[in-house]
């Protein structure tokens, strides 16, 4: 049997939905720090975005999973490449799916 | 919640159709399988493919993919075997993916072909990396 000793903060964090840790950058400072954003972001982090000026807000870079799919598949439907979802769940019903 | 493969996409369709009848035959039936087993293939460990959560199914021309409770394949190789050389060589790289309200599961299958080609060709994780890159960066 092994235990881990959790402190109450680092307990608090990860039963938490929030994003964790969160850091302002730049697109600049994402471009040359990359390696280091994609880890934090693996681990449940995110980015407020700024352009490079810090005059704008862009948004907020995250790898959340249910964000992640709805992008992917609104790209896919946007691009042309599967049919609404709408459609697609008709052709299933109708058995025009592989 | 309800799973929905996607129509294939050209590119899919013409790996599959290169492929001889039985595999191909098997291959279709492992991309139907995904309907019920959504999470049947490996997770993509290394790569774009891997950040993008996607997952890869191995198959050869002895599997049976009906079978849902049959006997397991034969382990895939042994550990001081080379990828290349032994285990099943095919594999449908897919990628699975849910809608927001967590209504539909949707499977968009990549590339299907093999895993460790011979110089020269290409293996299924590059035409699943070179579709990703075209679907998500092209409109049509």
């Amino acid at each position: 049997m092994s235990i881990t000793l959790v402190r109450s903060r680092e307990y608090a964090r990860l039963m938490s939905e929030l994003p964790s840790p969160v850091r302002s950058l730049t697109l600049a400072e994402i471009e040359t720090e990359h390696g280091r954003v994609l880890a934090e972001l693996e681990r449940g982090g995110a980015i407020r975005v700024y352009t490079n000026d810090m005059e704008h807000f862009l948004g907020v870079l995250t790898r959340d999973k249910t964000l992640l799919d709805a992008a992917g598949i609104a790209q896919l439907i946007e691009n042309g490449h599967i049919p609404p979802l709408a459609e697609l769940i008709a052709m299933d019903d109708r058995g025009e799916t592989p | 919640m309800r799973t929905v493969i996607a129509p294939l996409l050209p590119e899919a369709e013409a790996e599959l159709a290169v492929l001889a009848p039985r595999l191909r035959e098997i291959a279709r039936r492992y991309i139907r399988r995904l309907a019920l087993e959504p999470y049947l293939g490996y997770r993509v460990q290394r790569g774009r493919l891997a950040e993008e959560q996607c997952r890869a199914v191995r198959f050869d021309e002895d599997h049976r993919p009906g079978e849902l409770f049959g006997p397991r394949h034969r382990s895939p190789r042994r550990g001081d075997q080379d990828p290349g050389e032994a285990g099943p060589p095919w594999r449908i790289v897919y990628w699975p993916a849910q809608t927001p309200g967590r209504e539909l599961r949707l499977i968009v299958v990549l590339a299907v072909g093999i895993a460790h080609p011979k110089p020269g060709q290409r293996s299924a994780f590059e035409l699943a990396e070179q579709l990703l890159n075209t679907i998500h960066k092209e409109r049509r």
